[in-house]
């Protein structure tokens, strides 16, 4: 069934980018954005289909978030969320030891309801492991409402509105400002406590309705930026830590997976751009502006001389299990093409791109494009390549994994161990113990217990076909992205405190890993004296399937993109 | 996005002229794509489903040819034939093969059933759990039909039978080829509509769907293909959704509506271009433009489409190329075949054989030569390669030559045998086989169709309509119940039928229903019957029907049981008891079947009309045997096992070998303990005084107070009546003191014997200190009584088993048939023919499981 003929709900989702000193690697100044929190918001669906809107409010400033970066965020937010929910389904398909631990728990304890019955004895219990019943639950219930994002059938962002909402966030940004003349208020937290309180006072004095829900929008995000600033990491979250968790774990068998987090990095608006933002939403809603899960996100990156390089980063959210599983499972399984989105730094690129519009053809030159796309094509073909080899790879490496897993069990010796108590069971028990024999025979569905590795085979075949798709099947879309404007900008300009001042931006303006990579290794590394030494090593480096550019071999250089743009 | 690519060559047919050009593909690999293509279908869940799939005819010529669509269709319309032709067969095929595994599954079924050391204790679990509620019907589905159906599921049958019906889908791929996919969109965007019209008025948001729907069905009525068309249409929805922007600013519902509408537009758009085809054809030919292979090439850069354009062109001229060279080839293979079916002698034929072998093989071996591999950026997919085809037909022809070199072929048929090809007529037919064959592979028709072929194709819905594979599989389910649902009847045969009716529970009848009429069997031609006295009936299956056939010319049969407690005198026994702990435990059944012959006809019917008249018999049957005879048995002054005046039986049991005997089993231990421990399990046979006595004592008091009331009403005189009243009162009384005397003394030795834990133990571990329990008079009486009892039980089996001499076992037996005869319920029902008796002895869980047998419900 197509997805425009389903019924469907609207749905709004409300995102507000508050003022903050954000402190983790490689946001570090950056600000938050805030969302509803996962939990919170799929728990409101019902069994129909859904559109999604993103509603993305920020105070007014001089340098609004430009289209691109709202894009990078909305997209952000959601592929966490689809992340997560791949990684729990994962879980419960293939995790546990290959097998779903909670129905072979089901099953041990109708197995242990026969025994009672027939050989009355209670301690056979350690033979079956009932406590398996228990594995996996959260999860499981967790998987239940993050499974939802299923039933998107699209999603898209827009810029909030709501004047109130922006005045208020604005409110928030003065605030901000003046707590940092505040010499009590030098410690980030004691600022967004600060707002926090704040903002409740305004909403218990404020007696409009309407005015008083914006400003417990507000609260809501700064508690959430505490809590998230004072609680513990997601890594800390996962890994137990008291005696009772350690208890609890070895018995549950499976990881617990919390829900990601509903505070994100955006750049931070007091920052002078060197060049104007630009702000052109399209004339119909949501086309330009869709946020898509078979997605991969490719930074337009300037070199010192002006040339471009494409920067694919595909996503390295921690909670995509390996290798961003659920774009090329979305490729594949609903045969959707790959929605490439190519961020530039300013408009002038953005038109020499061009809008892939087949009815408007006198808009563009055709050879340019050609050249373009190939261009941009090959930029991908490596980022695939790479992808590929990294799928590949486990799913050769996959008996081994298999059989680890196996082997990891905490039960595993016991379990058998315990098994050679068994003919003792037959001879003082007689016949009637064989009625477990015969009813394991009955309820014990062994062929779906045979299929495990097939079913691990399975699923990363489909990834790798997923990444096949996604080889010659794909929509480019170009976003202005004004913070990659200002980072080409400061490459460019260079100078004394070019090095730092970039890698600061980058940081500030919260880009990927790998385009901070890519940023070192083509334009920095050209100043540095000591890299120069290991330029053999740099160059190995960029001939890797790293996400990489064009790369013309009878000139044994990166060509850049610049020729064909200006 | 085109993910799959399905090529067709147009070439010369390449054993006749005259036939001109074909279109021919690898028929293996058409359907190896075509099921590909249908997963993807399954899968997809998202957007329209686009053209996924591209038909290619790789032409040779220059000038567009319009029978080359036709020709296209020839081959894919008989490339459907034969692919549903396959699938009909091989489905048929599992399907008897898996009858045929139903056959072993119901013997597993009926091993199973049969095998005690399975069936005891499944159905003892059963039991525990469902209780009484099972029976054992359900016990028999449930513990022994349930293997037998997951071997048919697992090893058998369903494995293939599903993969079959799975994999045969995609032969629905082929219904679209050419298909419009105008009725799809129509179809679709009304249901969008109708979505988005509900909607706004649950929002209660105007929205004019009929300006939406206007324009919609503009482009889905359009028939040509315009790219001016495609513009303005596009720019006229491009407004229209631009509207329901602005309006979206303040009615938030319309942000979803647009959303869909354009995605829409994006779909209308491309199928509108490709002409509304399921599956576009396209044909490439030497001199094609890119653009008319991809008609949206000229308008915007697609790499991956021009690059496949520019290879299908490549291709083509590869075609021409690869035709004109081998040209000389093809006219010898012609004429070659032409003198092939001319020929007389085998050694004619080989050669021509071989020449034409010889051609396809260097046809095989040139195409090599010329590129028509790979199409680029297609997942998975080879592209059709000529040799492969060319390959083949050197196989098909190579093979005939060597069957008719070698004058034997190996046949894999239903009897696995080698056909001799030695005479003309066989190498003839060798030929003909040949020629169908490539007939097959060339998908251009099929000249003669055998018998199979005529019909295959009515199996082929097997799997890919479900309500016609189920309707079938009832239909063949209930003519296999009907065929077995017949029965012969002699004239002294009566059939009783109980038929299942909504809202009537049952109904007995003997008369013959409307399907069942008795048919003889005649001689041919003769007014003679075969079976002048039997007849045939025939009756709708069960459960609509249940019939039950009585024969009263042959005698029938009915059990009855009396359970005894087995001693557990050997070591292996004990060791046995002693790990099974409260399973332990072994009994001795005395189990009496009795032959007979019913009496009355017609009471007989009424009484057995559904098949469980020996059941009820059973059930009757237990009060006398179990009840009156063994009341008889076991009454020790007329007891026919034992002579209590026998001094030396006595002497022998009470302190001779038998007292020995019960002392070393542990028996006499069991007796002693039971005076003073009370165990549920004992009191059948074991007890102490006073529970012996007093039921005896009140049965006399209550009975003397009956006298009393009778007496009492009599018309006696007053006079009498007080007499008898006094000599009854005084009767009374003085029972009453007994059983005051008795029960006095009873606590009072009990007591006694209870208080000195040390002298009873000294009884327990001594035989010769058990005379000094003579002393204890109650006691020592019930210890007697226990004895007799355990002795004339174990004199009884011994009886019954034959080992006092087969008179004693008879007289026994004649006594109880007598005690039966006396009874009106069944001397009016039955004559006992003949009585049988045995002994088994059983342990406890045989003896659970005939308790539930003999306590089965009957009504």
């Amino acid at each position: 069934m197509p997805s425009w003929s389903v019924k469907s709900k609207h749905i709004r989702r409300v995102v507000l980018v508050v003022p903050g000193f954000n402190q983790g690697r490689g946001k570090r100044g950056a600000w938050f954005a805030w969302t509803q929190k996962t939990e919170d918001f799929f728990r409101r669906f019902s069994r129909s289909w859904y559109t999604v809107k993103y509603e993305i409010f920020e105070p007014e400033s001089q340098f609004p978030l430009s289209d691109g970066e709202l894009q990078y965020l909305a997209q952000k937010i959601s592929s966490r969320e689809e992340a997560y929910s791949t990684l729990l389904y994962f879980q419960e398909v293939l995790g546990g030891m290959g097998k779903s631990l909670r129905k072979e728990g089901i099953r041990g304890l109708f197995l242990y309801l026969m025994m009672i019955l027939s050989i009355k004895q209670f301690w056979i219990i350690i033979l079956l492991r009932p406590q398996t019943l228990l594995a996996n639950l959260i999860n499981y219930f967790h998987l239940k409402i993050v499974g939802r994002t299923r039933k998107i059938v699209a999603r898209f962002w827009q810029r909030g509105e709501n004047p109130e909402l922006i005045k208020a966030l604005s409110e928030a940004k003065e605030v901000y400002a003046n707590l940092d003349s505040d010499p009590l208020r030098t410690e980030p937290l004691c600022k967004y406590q600060y707002l926090r309180d704040y903002f409740k006072k305004r909403r218990r004095e404020e007696k409009e309705k309407e005015k008083a829900e914006v400003y417990q929008l507000v609260e809501e995000a700064y508690r959430d930026i505490i809590s998230q600033l004072t609680g513990e990491s997601l890594l800390l979250r996962i890994v137990p830590k008291g005696t009772r968790e350690r208890i609890i774990n070895f018995f549950h068998v499976t990881e617990k997976f919390p829900y990601p987090d509903n505070v994100f990095a955006v750049r931070n608006l007091y920052r002078n751009l060197s060049s104007p933002t630009s702000i052109s939403q399209s004339k119909v809603i949501g086309r330009t502006e869709r946020i898509d899960g078979n997605n991969l996100e490719m930074f337009l990156l300037r070199t010192k001389e002006g040339g471009g390089i494409v920067v694919p980063c595909p996503g390295e959210n921690i909670l995509s299990l390996v290798f961003q599983a659920e774009t090329f499972e979305n490729i594949q399984r609903r045969n959707l093409p790959l929605e490439a989105v190519l961020y530039v730094g300013r408009d002038e690129e953005k038109e020499a791109l061009l809008g892939f519009n087949p009815i408007n053809s006198k808009e563009f030159h055709l050879e340019k494009r050609k050249e373009t796309g190939m261009r941009i094509q090959n930029a991908l073909l490596d980022t695939f390549r790479q992808q590929d080899s990294l799928i590949s790879y486990y799913l050769r490496e996959l008996p081994a994994v298999y059989g680890k897993r196996m082997w990891r069990h905490p039960l595993y010796l016991w379990y058998n161990l315990v098994h050679l108590g068994f003919p003792w069971l037959f001879i003082s028990h007689g016949i009637p113990a064989f009625a477990i024999v015969a009813c394991t025979w009955i309820f014990w569905d062994s062929l779906w217990a045979s299929q495990q590795r097939i079913r691990w085979r399975d699923y990363f075949q489909n990834l790798v076909e997923g990444v096949d798709k996604a080889y010659h099947n794909m929509k480019l879309r170009v976003m202005v992205h004004s913070g990659l404007g200002d980072v080409n900008a400061a490459i460019k300009a260079g100078g004394v405190e070019g090095y730092r001042d970039v890698l600061e931006k980058i940081e500030e303006y919260h880009f990927p890993r790998k385009f901070r990579d890519m940023v070192l290794l083509n334009n920095i590394t050209m100043e540095s004296t000591q890299l120069k030494d290991f330029q053999r090593e740099a160059n190995d480096f960029t001939t890797l399937p790293v996400p990489t550019f064009c790369y013309d071999e009878t000139e044994n250089k990166i060509k850049s993109l610049g020729k064909v743009l200006e | 996005m085109i993910n799959h690519i399905i090529e067709y060559f147009k070439i010369p047919h390449p054993l006749d002229k005259d036939k001109g050009s074909i279109a021919i593909s690898d028929p293996g690999k058409l359907s190896e794509k075509c099921f590909r293509a249908l997963l993807d279908d399954k899968k997809s869940s998202g957007p329209a489903d686009l053209p996924r799939i591209l038909r290619v005819l790789i032409s040779p010529e220059e000038k567009a040819n319009p029978e080359d669509l036709d020709l296209v269709k020839r081959f894919e319309r008989n490339a459907e034939i034969q692919d549903s032709h396959f699938w009909g067969i091989s489905k048929l095929r599992i399907f008897l093969k898996f009858t045929a595994a139903c056959g072993v599954g119901y013997f597993i079924y009926w091993t199973i059933f049969n095998f005690l050391w399975f069936w005891v204790p499944a159905t003892v679990v059963l039991e525990n759990i469902l209780g009484d509620i099972v029976t054992k019907i359900f016990q028999g589905v449930v513990i022994a039909f349930v293997p037998g159906l997951s071997f048919i599921k697992n090893f058998i049958g369903a494995k293939r039978w599903v993969r079959a019906n799975f994999r045969s889908q995609y032969t629905k791929i082929y219904a679209q080829f050419g298909k419009s996919s105008r009725q799809y969109f129509v179809r679709e965007v009304k249901k969008c509509l109708k979505n988005i019209e509900t909607m706004a008025q649950e929002e209660k948001v105007y929205i004019e769907v009929g300006a939406i729907k206007n324009i919609l069905e503009e482009i889905l009525s359009k028939h040509e293909v315009s790219f001016d068309f495609a513009q303005d249409w596009s720019r006229r929805f491009e407004k229209l959704l631009e509207d329901l922007s602005q309006r979206a600013k303040k009615e938030v519902f319309l942000e979803g509506v647009v959303i869909k509408l354009d995605k829409l537009r994006n779909d209308l758009i491309l199928h509108y271009l490709e002409g509304f085809q399921m599956i576009p054809l396209k044909v490439a030919r030497v001199n094609s433009s890119q653009e008319e292979i991809f008609s949206l090439l000229g308008q915007n850069f697609d790499l991956p489409s021009s690059l496949l354009a520019e290879g299908f062109r490549e291709k083509a001229k590869n075609l021409r190329d690869f035709l004109d060279e081998t040209s000389l080839i093809g006219e010898r293979i012609y004429s070659g075949f032409d003198s092939l079916k001319k020929a007389k002698e085998k050694k004619e034929r080989i050669r021509l054989l071989e020449s034409i072998e010889e051609g396809f093989e260097n046809l095989r071996n040139m195409v090599g030569n010329f590129h028509f591999g790979d199409n680029p950026y297609i997942v998975h997919e080879r592209g059709e390669n000529l040799s492969d085809f060319y390959d083949k037909l050197y196989h098909l022809f190579g093979e005939a030559k060597l069957d008719i070199l070698e004058g034997e072929k190996a046949v894999k048929g239903i009897l696995v045998r080698r056909l001799k090809i030695r005479n003309e007529r066989q190498q003839r037919r060798r030929i003909q086989e040949l020629k169908l064959k490539v007939e097959r592979l060339l998908c251009q028709g099929i000249s003669t169709k055998k018998v199979y072929e005529k019909i295959s194709h009515l199996f082929s819905f097997f799997g890919r309509d479900f309500k016609r594979s189920f309707v079938f599989s009832g239909v063949v389910l209930f003519t296999f119940a009907s065929l077995l649902s017949s029965k012969v009847l002699g004239p002294d045969g009566v059939l009783t039928s109980t038929y299942l009716r909504w809202g009537v529970k049952e109904t007995a009848t003997q008369k013959v229903p409307i399907f069942s009429r008795g048919v003889k069997a005649y001689r041919f031609g003769e007014g003679l019957p075969i079976f002048p006295k039997k007849e045939l009936f025939w009756q709708l299956p069960i459960p609509l029907v249940y019939t039950h056939k009585i024969d009263f010319t042959q005698p029938q049969k009915f059990t009855s049981y009396m359970i005894f407690a087995a001693p557990t005198d050997t070591l292996y026994k004990r060791g046995l008891n002693l790990l099974a702990g409260a399973y332990g435990g072994y009994y001795q059944t005395v189990e009496i079947s009795f032959d007979f012959l019913p009496k009355n006809r017609e009471a007989w019917v009424g009484y057995d009309y559904d098949g469980k008249g020996t059941k009820r018999l059973r059930r009757d049957i237990a009060s006398i045997v179990d009840g009156e005879w063994r009341e008889d048995l076991f009454d020790f002054e007329k007891s026919p096992l034992i002579d209590l005046e026998d001094e030396e039986e006595m002497e022998e049991i009470f302190s001779g070998s038998y007292f020995k005997r019960l002392w070393n089993e542990g028996r006499m231990k069991e007796i002693i303990k039971s005076q003073i421990f009370r165990s549920p399990v004992m009191t059948y046979q074991y007890g102490t005084y006073s529970e012996m006595i007093s039921p005896g004592i009140d049965l006399i008091l209550r009975s003397l107070e009956r006298e009393k009331i009778k007496v009492r009403d009599s018309v006696l005189i007053k006079e009498e009546k007080e007499v008898k009243l006094a000599k009854i009162e005084e009767f009374k009384s003085q029972v009453e003191m007994i059983k005051k005397d008795a029960l006095e003394r009873v606590k009072e030795e009990y007591g006694a014997l209870r208080k000195s834990p040390q002298e009873f133990k000294k009884y327990l571990s001594d035989p010769e200190s058990i005379f000094e329990l003579r002393g204890f008079e109650t006691v020592w009486s019930v210890i007697q009584r226990t004895m007799l009892y355990q002795y004339s039980t174990e004199k009884l089996i011994k009886t019954i088993r034959g080992e006092l001499g087969e008179e004693k076992k008879q007289e026994l037996l004649q006594m109880l048939v007598e005690r039966i005869q006396e009874n009106p319920y069944f001397s009016s029902l039955i004559e006992i023919r003949d009585v049988e008796a045995k002994v088994i002895f059983m342990d406890s869980h045989g003896y659970r499981s005939l308790l539930s047998k003999i306590t089965e419900e009957v009504i």
